[in-house]
């Protein structure tokens, strides 16, 4: 609460805007294209939670997620999940450390501290490692704390989790169960890139010259700016339009769809609903703004609920997206 | 008021403008020309006043209503100016927050809100609400063109008395006959003349007068039978019967009218000055009548002596009118009297069953109700005679404006005698056509007798009229009456009296009728079935009318064809290889998605299955997608 006269206010929103400007760019000198995934992954910092970034192999995810973490000056840890990684790989171990013979040489329990202790945490290719290894993520990425050892131990602030999967690849993988799909604010499509953008890619990397990520944020400011997307005033209008949208996604809510009640399971959670919300704020202030708009939530919603609507059976079979009966949702819901 | 509040109210008055404009081209137009088609079909068929067309206005007060009160909420509108001119929802968003403001720990978000509203309040003093709503008056619509279709149909539709009185009076649809069987119709003479005395004018007695000749004519000429006349008859009537049921020919009691209008001509006719219009009068000429009132006037403001003369015989009619206004009917007497025997009817007990007391009563009532109707029509008559004695007596009076008195004296005698004169018509008309109904009903062939017959009644003529009657025969019987005048069987209903006339001439009569009969009985029964030919030919004339070209397979001249087959030589297709065309065709059949839909339960709940690992579910998945039938 440093700032609480409109002027000023209204200058810190500027300069988040500014400061989110210059990383978005730094992180461009690496990555060509991908605006919409470098949006989504932004939101997912700005509003505290974490993204899962779905996409076939090339596309750049990893590169992605480590630029950003280069921008921001954070601390980032990869972690490949492959189905022999072990929960202890990831939150960390007890190992036998031998004493000073000097004092006595009494060997003790001394806990390593895994990668996740981290601000920004690459889960590459999560899907493959086994549900006992993925749901180790779950206490992190819900609480922000790791228990291990006996001892609960808090995780450096902020903490991103960055989760990878590949689509296509379904030998030897194990999709994520939903409850910890509901932890992730955002599931974003990483698209196959434009003839643009792949003339782009190949120019940068095939030639000499390498971009270069410059550090523009650091872990107080990025809090600060996590702070000031939650000030962010919005209209009762606005959030019973979320509200409408989410139980729309329900088959058995009397506003959903023809698609959501054929082929949709189970719709969204009320964590959708956070996401989308929190996604809009984050939205009007990339753009500038000062309170979110109609559309900020239809371009949140997609990201924010395609991984918590669950098709039944026919939809599965039938080859229905989940982003199909979203957008039929968003015809049919309207704002008052 | 703020600046926000101020573009919103102006956008919502462009709004309702722009509604009223839409929705009157839109739904007005078409919805006005539908209800004009109806309202002028109804007028045409004669259901309905003129007035009817003032409903055509109809939808202009319903739309203007639904434009001006149809709820326009100011966040709606201000979400459309947002839209219109790329806000982002900022002017709806300041609007809600003035209302409701957000609470929050944080003090940035109470310092957003103001910046928010005052930004808004900021912007809308530059916006302009007119791009805003656009009032723009839609194309020409398919329904438009529907609607002026039907109107169009509706002009054209006939006018029902008018178009049918035509119909059926100038070009009857009568049925004419081949045989040509000439009827006697020497009783219809006198029939013909007082109908003849009916023609000459445009009005509906006069149609059915000359339609009566006409059909009359005809039957005689034997180009119609009697019974088709009579069905012609019958029409005339019904379209008679229209015409005189007109609210108007309803209202007033024509005979009172046509007795006080008689009396006012004898007036006038006293007076040197007003008779040429009274004489007028009394003829039916109102025209006329209305031109001598006008140069009464017109002398009366000349010359003095005149003027006192017109006096004198404005005040005589004034007079006249007074006592026919006044004049009690005989009918409040009836009407007092047939309720009296109502009353006497409902509480006496009889000795009657209860069908017929019913009967009786409804009879009564029948009566009364008649009566009561009179009633009404005589004190309508009574209350137009009182006007013209008022205006009489102004007329009278007035030294000023006399002449304008005196008009307006002269046209309301004149509609009062056109009303007493159109109906007298009427009845004489309605006369006319039962008499005819009676002459077509006893009508028979013609006989020896018919010429003698007409000289009989030519005869009688002279008589009755006295002119060439010598003093010896008077006293003695002039028209011979016989027997063979009322022959024929009776045609139609049975009404009482008819059957005087049955007789020797049935023979002819039921020749008659039987020529009515399809005459094509005995020719269907001589025609065989197969007797033009179209039948198929049998037996060795192969093929002829066959439609088989092999001919009939059961003779011996069938034609054959042989048909060789080339097989491929190999093994053929291996049954992995059917499985495998089966399988890119699809194997879908409605037997089979009767099974998946009943089977598709039992995979859900395998998925839900928690015992299933996770990994395992999506090959449980792909499995239930490969079975799944192909569309």
């Amino acid at each position: 609460m440093n700032a609480a006269t409109p002027v000023d206010t209204q200058r810190e929103l500027q300069a988040m805007q500014s400061d989110l400007e210059r990383m978005v760019r730094e992180v461009q000198h690496v990555i060509v294209g991908q605006d919409e995934v470098i949006r989504g992954v932004l939101t997912c910092m700005l509003a505290g939670g974490h993204g899962l970034l779905e996409g076939v192999p090339g596309l750049g995810k990893t590169l992605l997620i480590r630029s950003l973490a280069q921008a921001v000056d954070l601390e980032f840890a990869r972690i490949q999940f492959t189905p022999d990684l072990m929960p202890a790989d990831i939150v960390g171990t007890s190992v036998l450390v031998q004493g000073d013979p000097s004092a006595g040489g009494a060997s003790s329990l001394e806990y390593q501290p895994g990668p996740i202790f981290a601000n920004i945490i690459l889960a590459d290719e999560i899907n493959r490692a086994t549900p006992k290894t993925q749901s180790a993520l779950l206490e992190a990425m819900a609480e922000g704390t790791v228990t291990a050892a006996g001892a609960t131990r808090p995780l450096p602030r902020p903490f991103l989790v960055l989760a990878t999967q590949n689509p296509l690849e379904m030998e030897g993988t194990y999709p994520l169960p939903e409850a910890q799909l509901d932890r992730f604010l955002f599931k974003i499509q990483v698209e196959f890139p434009a003839e643009d953008e792949l003339m782009a890619i190949l120019d940068r990397t095939t030639g000499q010259a390498h971009g270069d990520v410059q550090p523009t944020l650091d872990a107080a400011r990025i809090e600060q700016m996590q702070r000031l997307v939650r000030a962010i005033p919005v209209t009762e209008s606005l959030t019973r339009y979320v509200v409408r949208i989410l139980r729309a996604t329900h088959p058995e809510d009397a506003r959903a769809p023809e698609l959501v009640r054929r082929y949709v399971r189970f719709g969204g959670s009320p964590r959708g609903a956070q996401a989308m919300l929190l996604a809009a704020r984050v939205r009007a202030c990339l753009d500038g703004r000062m309170t979110p708009s109609l559309d900020d939530v239809r371009a949140a919603t997609f990201p924010a609920l395609r991984h918590r609507v669950l098709l039944n059976f026919e939809g599965e079979a039938e080859g229905i997206s989940v982003d199909r009966c979203l957008a039929q949702v968003l015809e049919a819901v309207s704002a008052d | 008021m703020s600046p926000l509040d101020a573009l919103l109210r102006a956008v919502r008055r462009r709004a309702r403008w722009a509604d009223a404009a839409y929705g009157l081209v839109r739904f007005g137009l078409p919805s006005a020309l539908l209800i004009a088609s109806a309202g002028v079909v109804a007028l045409r068929l004669g259901v309905a006043p003129p007035e009817i067309l003032w409903c055509t206005l109809l939808p202009l007060p319903a739309l203007l209503g639904w434009a001006w009160l149809r709820p326009r909420p100011l966040r709606t509108l201000a979400r459309r100016v947002d839209a219109h001119y790329g806000l982002h929802d900022r002017l709806g968003a300041a609007l809600e927050f003035r209302t409701r403001r957000p609470a929050s720990p944080d003090p940035r978000t109470d310092a957003l809100v103001d910046l928010i509203t005052a930004e808004a309040d900021a912007r809308a003093r530059t916006l302009d609400p007119r791009p805003v709503v656009r009032v723009h008056l839609p194309g020409p619509h398919r329904i438009d063109a529907v609607a002026l279709l039907v109107l169009a149909a509706a002009v054209v539709v006939p006018q029902r008395r008018a178009a049918r009185l035509e119909a059926q009076l100038e070009r009857p649809e009568f049925v004419t006959r081949r045989d040509k069987v000439q009827v006697d119709l020497a009783l219809a003479e006198p029939l013909r003349r007082n109908l003849a005395e009916l023609r000459g004018q445009e009005d509906v007695a006069a149609r059915t007068a000359e339609a009566i000749l006409e059909l009359l004519e005809r039957l005689e000429r034997g180009e119609l039978d009697r019974a088709a006349a009579y069905a012609a008859l019958e029409d005339l009537e019904r379209a008679l019967a229209e015409a005189e049921a007109e609210p108007e020919r309803r209202e007033e009691d024509p005979a009172t009218l046509q007795e006080a209008i008689e009396r006012l001509a004898a007036t006038l006719e006293q007076h040197e000055i007003t008779a040429e219009a009274g004489s007028a009068l009394a003829q039916g000429r109102e025209s006329d009548s209305e031109a001598a009132w006008d140069d009464a006037a017109a002398a009366a403001e000349a010359d003095a002596a005149a003027e006192r003369q017109l006096e004198r015989a404005l005040g005589d009619a004034e007079r006249s009118l007074g006592q026919s206004a006044g004049q009690s009917s005989d009918t409040s007497r009836q009407l007092g009297e047939a309720e009296r025997r109502l009353r006497q009817a409902e509480r006496t007990p009889s000795q009657e069953s209860p069908e017929e007391r019913e009967r009786r009563l409804k009879q009564l009532q029948r009566r009364v109700e008649e009566l009561k109707r009179q009633a009404e029509r005589e004190e309508a008559a009574r209350r137009r005679l009182e006007e013209l004695r008022r205006n009489a007596e102004q007329a009278a009076k007035e030294r000023q404006n006399r002449r304008g008195a005196v008009e307006k004296l002269s046209r309301g005698a004149s509609e009062a005698s056109r009303r007493a004169r159109g109906a007298q018509r009427l009845r004489q008309a309605r006369d006319g056509l039962e008499e005819a109904k009676t002459v077509v009903r006893r009508a028979g062939a013609p006989k020896d007798g018919d010429t003698r017959r007409r000289q009989q009644y030519a005869r009688f003529r002279e008589a009755a009229s006295g002119a060439d009657k010598p003093k010896s025969e008077r006293g003695k019987p002039t028209l011979l009456i016989e027997s063979e005048l009322g022959d024929g069987p009776p045609m139609g209903e049975p009404q009482p009296g008819d059957d005087a006339g049955q007789g020797d001439g049935g023979e002819a009569s039921d020749d008659a009728l039987a020529s009515d009969e399809p005459g094509g009985q005995d020719e269907g029964n001589d025609a065989s079935p197969g007797a033009d030919g179209s039948l198929p030919g049998r037996g060795d004339e192969a093929g002829d009318g066959q439609t088989d070209p092999l001919g009939d397979p059961r003779s011996k001249g069938v034609r054959l064809r042989d048909v060789h087959v080339q097989a491929k030589a190999g093994r053929g297709v291996s049954r992995a290889e059917v499985i495998r065309e089966s399988s890119q065709r699809g194997f879908a059949t409605e037997a089979y998605r009767d099974v998946y839909t009943s089977y598709r339960a039992f995979a859900q709940s395998a998925m839900d299955n928690e015992t299933l690992p996770a990994a395992q579910r999506r090959a449980v998945k792909r499995y239930y997608q490969l079975i799944a039938p192909r569309l």
